[in-house]
């Protein structure tokens, strides 16, 4: 991944803001911080203005993932624990691939 | 959809090659696993990176977001389709020979040793999963199978490269 350094300058009680959640291991540095916050704020604010997103297939994407999270949401989620998903993945697999190849010579 | 003859290179020859289980796409889709859903997340901005979704993968992620609500499968479908990192590539081609090596390789189920011989069929670089199949039992060395927290450290140490 290509990357482009930046020098910030930011207000002190923003960078002790920072710091204490960085000691507090909600992140690992800096730089994770400001890029969690930076990629943040770019979906929340194309979701909530598409106008101000340029068609790009990777914001057009960050818009139907959010549509499909909305639906399940609505929906009232998988309402599975992850082991539970992951049993009803196992059973769908196996039925895809009896469906597919089992019956094959 | 594209076919594929095993012949083939890499589509980019300086791309990684991630192959997504199903159950990436279901959690992070449903919001079930964190790191799943930040990984779905960041795809668009992690250059270099192309996902290779395999028909079956396709078909099992959309069956199990259709007993969610039916309209998801055309949805998943769309979001897949429709974005150039995805290439969805069908499985029908693939080796039997080779589905029956990665049952040797640790993967007895059939349908789980066919996911494992895709990738290495597609010349992946990474097998991302939360099975534990997958995680623990399958010894290959054709790509490295990872999950969702460690796509993410290796994308945010910028080290998400070629297996070996």
């Amino acid at each position: 991944m290509a990357s482009q350094k930046v020098t910030l300058t930011i207000p002190q009680s923003l960078h002790q803001e920072a710091k204490r959640l960085i000691e507090a291991g909600y992140y690992a540095n800096f730089a994770e911080l400001a890029r969690a916050g930076i990629r943040k704020e770019i979906k929340e604010l194309y979701m909530a203005n598409p106008s101000l997103a340029l068609e790009t297939d990777g914001l057009l994407y960050l818009r139907r993932l959010e549509e499909i999270r909305q639906i399940i949401r609505e929906a009232g989620g998988i309402n599975k624990t992850e082991e539970e998903a992951l049993e009803d993945l196992r059973r769908i697999r196996e039925e895809v691939w009896r469906e597919r190849y089992a019956a094959r010579p | 959809m594209k076919t594929f003859d095993g012949s083939e290179k890499k589509f980019g020859v300086k791309d990684t090659l991630l192959v997504l289980d199903s159950n990436e796409y279901v959690f992070g889709l449903s919001e079930l696993k964190g790191t799943s859903v930040k990984l779905l997340d960041v795809l668009p901005f992690v250059e270099g990176l192309k996902v290779i979704v395999p028909s079956t993968v396709l078909d099992e992620a959309a069956r199990n977001l259709s007993y969610i609500h039916s309209i998801l499968v055309a949805k998943f479908n769309d979001l897949i389709y429709s974005y150039e990192k995805f290439s969805v590539v069908s499985d029908e081609g693939l080796p039997q020979s080779l589905a029956e090596e990665y049952q040797r390789l640790g993967l007895p189920s059939e349908a789980d040793a066919r996911i494992g011989a895709f990738a290495e069929w597609v010349k992946a670089d990474f097998l991302v999963s939360e099975n534990q199949h997958f995680l623990k039992g399958l010894k290959t060395t054709a790509y490295q199978v990872i999950d969702a927290a460690e796509a993410l450290k290796r994308i945010e140490a910028n080290s998400l490269r070629g297996a070996g």
